[in-house]
């Protein structure tokens, strides 16, 4: 038997049995040769049935609060430092969210994010105006709701798990050791203390990043042994699409292998991790979208995203379907 | 690992040192379960890598006589005992077809197919244009030609061969068992002695069939083994698609998954063929088209089919390069 072949098998092995696999495991992981890569993918899509079922976990966003951001994140369409063109305007109203939960209930998702451009929420009334939205949308629509808000005091993160919020979103956005290169505002720190002080509060965190930022393949290993560090259970991973007048507009796209490779070495780290293929897939993945959730993934988040637009929902789950997998339903006990 | 993924592993070993499986083994996998089914899926792409390398051959056809066959094949859309409201015309003139080479070469294949409808080729001045044809687009195009004209005589065979065609395709369509449920007016046997007269004629044979008829799974075997028995180098697998008007207008051809399962099972049974899919892969396999080139195939027709149309070429070139597959026979850059 070849030799990568017979490595995939005994870090599948491991993983199947309850094992780990080592920081080193996962950097050969991520490198396993063209060849291999659709045998990762089946590997990585058996350690996904063992630990997480048949059921795909979709969500849906909703930008709540756009541009203006005065964070300096590279990739970002809607940070205040660079010039993208992105539509700007303060919180919207209660109307346009709830309609935009409805779109996402009807369009399959469990789970609805509000999202905030921003540091932190440091508008009282929009604050005020969102833990209101929770209680209404889970009642009123029927769909989970989670919450993307930057950072947070420790006081506004139990008022939002008071309020319900199943989950709340906190990217790490990429390795440690790279963090410096996308983000100068705020530090991994800061995102590791906000982390940290949610699940203080009992909160569930859903933290991932996104690849192609210009890291290297050890330091998307880091990345996902740094949320493994956290104990983060449901990891969004994002692919990046370049964003005219960011600092990353002429980053080098990534090969759809290479992005199936990245996933399924998340899951062999994180096996028992909600993870979700994001913003970007349809534009780096191409017609190998399928490959991703057959190589390991158990969500999408479908719809358009924060700043681009996404697919029609219907072919996502006309392709859950053809893949032979179901989807999870929304929890809305009290 | 368990044991199920175990047999397929072995199996997949095994076609690889050189040892054709039997039926039982064959069986077997063909009846692998939901969950094991990627690893199948994976261990049919080893054999393919083994075997066939990474460039997936494209070709294209044209339909250069349409529609009232005098045969009654019951998926057809060409047969003239169904009204099925196919465009019907007459022999397409040779600069007609050489164009329509041309094009496709512009557009990636690396092969070219001239498919009439009908018996075969009764008609002695319809069959020089074709041969005239055939001698054009090799003169004037870098294209291998290939030939679906119905069951030809050996004279019939060595003219094309003299003019340049390289390959005649001749479907067997499905197992012999189940050949006489869709058609009546020639038998499996008129194919099996034609697809023996291209041999002779020092021609080579591209045949296949179409998966989804209401075939069972022994019939797809009986189908992937008889091809074995050839020594068939092409395979096309067309996957059925319901034409209003036919006998099995009503039928439902086979989920993506199913499909995939099943072009894994023939990369095992064939592991050096090309196995192309053909018509119908838009429409069955949707979304799971790039699966199923990393499930063993290594060969698509592009440009669309006889009577419906594909995806555009230029999606199907981004997809291989996606998956890291060079085009053409000769491993031809897709950019």
């Amino acid at each position: 038997m070849e030799n990568g072949y017979a490595k995939i098998m005994k870090w599948t092995e491991k993983v199947l049995d309850g094992g780990e696999v080592t920081e080193e495991d996962a950097r050969q992981i991520i490198r396993t040769s063209e060849e291999d890569t659709v045998f990762l993918l089946a590997m990585a899509d058996r350690i996904r049935q063992k630990f997480c079922g048949r059921a795909v976990d979709l969500c849906a966003i909703v930008n709540a609060r756009s541009g203006s951001c005065p964070e300096d994140c590279k990739f970002c369409a809607q940070s205040g430092h660079y010039q993208t063109g992105v539509k700007t305007y303060s919180f919207l109203s209660e109307e346009k969210i709830l309609e935009a939960a409805k779109k996402a209930k009807a369009s399959g998702a469990v789970r609805f994010d509000l999202v905030t451009a921003g540091r932190g929420q440091t508008n009282a009334r929009d604050f005020e105006e969102i833990l209101d939205l929770i209680g209404k949308i889970r009642k009123e629509v029927g769909i989970e709701v989670c919450c993307s808000l930057g950072f947070l005091t420790d006081e506004q993160a139990r008022r939002l798990k008071k309020a319900g919020i199943s989950r709340l979103h906190c990217n790490i956005e990429t390795a440690p050791s790279y963090f410096h290169e996308v983000c100068t505002t705020h530090s991994m720190e800061d995102k590791e203390k906000n982390i940290a002080a949610a699940q203080k509060a009992g909160i569930r965190v859903c933290c991932g990043g996104i690849i192609g930022l210009g890291e290297t393949l050890d330091q998307r290993v880091e990345m996902a042994f740094q949320l493994k560090k956290m104990h983060i259970d449901a990891v969004p991973l994002n692919v990046l699409n370049p964003v005219p007048g960011t600092p990353f507009a002429g980053n080098h796209p990534l090969s759809p292998m290479e992005i199936l490779r990245s996933f399924a070495m998340f899951r062999y780290v994180l096996p028992k991790a909600l993870i979700r293929t994001a913003g970007g897939r349809q534009v780096n993945l191409r017609s190998l979208q399928p490959m991703a959730l057959a190589g390991g993934l158990n969500g999408v988040m479908i719809g358009n995203y924060l700043t681009t637009s996404g697919s029609d929902p219907r072919d996502d789950l006309r392709m859950l379907h053809d893949l032979g997998r179901s989807r999870t339903q929304p929890d809305l006990a009290e | 690992m368990d044991s199920s993924v175990a047999s397929i592993m072995n199996c997949a070993d095994q076609v690889i040192k050189g040892i054709p499986l039997d039926r039982k083994q064959a069986r077997a996998l063909m009846h692998t379960e939901a969950h094991d089914t990627l690893f199948l899926l994976a261990s049919a792409d080893r054999i393919r890598q083994y075997f066939c390398g990474d460039s997936i051959s494209f070709c294209a056809d044209i339909n250069a006589r349409s529609g009232r066959c005098t045969e009654d094949c019951r998926f057809c859309a060409q047969s003239g005992y169904y009204h099925t409201g196919v465009k019907e015309y007459a022999l397409r003139s040779e600069e007609d077809l050489l164009r329509q080479a041309k094009a496709a070469e512009a557009y990636g294949a690396a092969r070219f197919g001239i498919v009439t409808s009908g018996r075969g080729q009764e008609d002695p001045v319809q069959f020089r244009h074709i041969v005239s044809a055939v001698r054009k687009i090799r003169e004037e195009t870098g294209l291998e030609v290939c030939c679906s004209l119905g069951l030809l005589t050996e004279e019939q065979l060595n003219v094309l061969r003299e003019a340049g065609a390289v390959r005649i395709h001749c479907n067997l369509e499905t197992s012999e068992r189940n050949f006489p449920n869709i058609c009546t007016t020639h038998t499996y046997q008129d194919k099996i002695r034609h697809i023996r007269r291209i041999r002779e004629a020092g021609l080579e044979v591209c045949c296949g069939g179409i998966l989804g008829l209401g075939e069972t799974e022994e019939d797809r075997l009986d189908l992937a083994f008889a091809l074995q028995k050839l020594e068939i180098c092409s395979v096309p697998l067309n996957l059925f698609t319901s034409i209003p008007g036919t006998p099995f207008a009503h039928r439902k051809g086979l989920t993506p998954m199913e499909a995939c399962r099943i072009f894994a099972v023939f990369r095992f049974i064939l592991p050096r063929a090309v196995i192309r899919v053909c018509a119908g892969r838009e429409k069955s396999l949707r979304d799971l088209q790039a699966m199923a080139f990393a499930s063993g195939l290594n060969g698509a027709m592009i440009g669309g089919y006889l009577t419906i149309e594909g995806q555009p070429p230029e999606r199907d070139r981004q997809m291989a390069r996606d998956l890291g597959r060079t085009g053409g026979e000769a491993g031809q850059d897709l950019s």
